[in-house]
């Protein structure tokens, strides 16, 4: 279990965190989301223990108490490595420092990858895919993937993806990623933690989460349903609603429509921008 | 680790040499404008000299310029090493390759490997060092070096005069190389602290959120070592003088 307790966290004057808390059981793939600046990945920066928090405690699994560092795989969303370096440079200081004697190549072999190009030289897809390689190879047991999925091409992403599943099935890894681009890793997310002013808003299984977010077509608002936000069109409009409960459908005069993750995020992204005056 | 300080080291080096170009353009210079009668070996051991010091400035104050210019502070903090570790295999390779280059000058000037110079080569290299995470500019860490260059030649004798007064030295000019040791310490010391509470508490945060010990800690120290050169330099060269 990876536990955050008490967690707070400031910028200099920006507070980000205050008193946050956080469970996240082993072998769990969990998603982050929330507006930007909320602190996404702020949080994924804590947990891998390149930002240090003012007050609070992260605790690792115990099978990871020596040398949390060790077990850790994070990509950032600067995608930040010694760009200077060669890729054969770059994997060859990687495998030293985590004193691991093999790469695995299957993802850059399927790019345009060679070993003697400098870092800074590869495209942003590229640099993404070496360093998730990179990450892979030292068989982390926690995974901390900043929003950097979207920049690779989608062949790629569907690889890396279907690595990181079977790396998941085969060593019950923890995945924590922080994404705003939902389509692709719906199918593997079990879990959906929507942060909002450095507070958590959401937190759920995303199949509860699913059952509770619906779309209601109407004439007008549902009574007695919450409403993140709203589309008006002539003649109807579109509620979106949380918790929905299955036991108010016969009380409702409009259709309700289930909702993938990305509208489910948007509805909740969407109220809140909404709350702010800003549409 | 060490491989690629290794690689930056030599580079940094390699950097420094152009220096070198100033012995064909100084012996043409004499032959030419001011006809001095400079031989050529004595403006190569001048420049080299010169180069020594550029080097040891320049290899201190890049210490982390990897990390700076690749945007790479996350990921080296990201890996299982320790900051102890990151240090030493960073400062060994930069400091062997001075002590080698400083031999090699005193072998060719056939002057003691224990020597003023020594000891301002080794003052300038970790100034440099202490300052390279507080300071991103060149010429601004320039001007710095060169400032607590020109404080450490005023807190020797400063530190002399406050010896001798004291009754710890029979005169002002006793033992100057444990004092010029001692002084170069007393300097240096407030920004080593600084630069390892910076280092050791080192994040992903902008660094100019992270400088807070250099305010506390070596700006206060610097400002004491002023005023007690201030109080006491004049007395001592006065000193100096009546003896």
């Amino acid at each position: 279990m990876l536990q955050i307790k008490n967690l707070s966290f400031r910028y200099g004057k920006h507070r980000v965190f205050q008193d946050f808390g956080l469970d996240v059981p082993d072998g769990q793939v969990c998603l982050i989301t929330g507006v930007n600046g909320v602190g996404k990945s702020t949080l994924l920066k804590l947990f891998a223990a390149v930002l240090r928090p003012d007050a609070g405690t992260i605790e690792f699994p115990k099978s990871m108490a020596q040398d949390p560092k060790r077990k850790i795989g994070f990509i950032s969303d600067s995608l930040s490595l010694y760009k200077s370096l060669t890729v054969g440079q770059a994997i060859r200081y990687h495998r030293d420092v985590y004193s691991v004697r093999t790469f695995d190549d299957n993802l850059i072999r399927h790019t345009k990858i060679e070993r003697g190009q400098r870092v800074k030289d590869l495209s942003a897809g590229q640099r993404t895919i070496f360093h998730l390689s990179l990450i892979l190879s030292t068989e982390p047991d926690i995974l901390l993937i900043d929003e950097v999925i979207h920049s690779i091409d989608a062949y790629l992403r569907k690889l890396f993806l279907d690595q990181l599943i079977a790396l998941i099935s085969r060593r019950s890894v923890t995945v924590i990623m922080v994404n705003l681009n939902f389509y692709d890793i719906e199918h593997i997310v079990n879990r959906v933690i929507l942060l909002r002013s450095g507070k958590i808003l959401v937190d759920e299984p995303i199949e509860e989460l699913k059952a509770k977010v619906k779309k209601i077509v109407a004439a007008k608002q549902p009574a007695a349903l919450a409403v993140l936000s709203q589309s008006d069109f002539s003649g109807y409009s579109e509620f979106y609603v949380y918790p929905y409960e299955p036991g108010l459908a016969g009380d409702i005069e409009g259709n309700v429509v289930d909702l993938n993750l990305t509208e489910i995020i948007s509805a909740f992204i969407g109220g809140e921008y909404a709350e702010q005056g800003i549409s | 680790m060490l491989n690629k300080e290794f690689r930056d080291t030599l580079k940094r080096l390699g950097e420094c040499f152009f220096i070198l170009i100033a012995v064909p353009l100084g012996y043409l210079w004499d032959r030419i404008v001011v006809k001095f009668g400079w031989d050529f070996w004595g403006i190569l051991k001048g420049v080299l000299v010169a180069l020594i010091f550029v080097y040891a400035a320049y290899a201190g104050a890049t210490i982390f310029r990897a990390e700076k210019k690749d945007q790479a502070f996350e990921y080296l903090l990201s890996l299982p090493v320790s900051r102890g570790r990151i240090f030493a295999a960073k400062l060994l390779p930069r400091l062997g390759c001075l002590v080698v280059l400083y031999a090699v000058m005193t072998i060719l000037a056939k002057s003691p490997f224990f020597s003023p110079v020594g000891i301002m080569l080794a003052f300038v290299f970790l100034a440099a060092a202490f300052l390279s995470l507080a300071i991103d500019s060149v010429v601004i860490g320039l001007l710095a070096i060169l400032l607590l260059l020109g404080l450490y030649y005023s807190t020797h004798p400063t530190f002399s005069f406050i010896a001798w007064n004291l009754h710890l030295i029979p005169s002002l000019t006793s033992s100057p190389m444990i004092i010029r040791s001692l002084s170069a310490l007393i300097l240096l010391l407030p920004f080593g602290i600084a630069f390892w509470r910076v280092y050791s508490h080192l994040d992903a945060k902008p660094l100019n959120l992270q400088m807070k010990p250099y305010y506390l800690i070596s700006l206060p120290s610097l400002l004491v070592i002023i005023a007690l050169i201030m109080i006491f330099f004049g007395r001592y060269l006065t000193m100096m003088g009546k003896n």
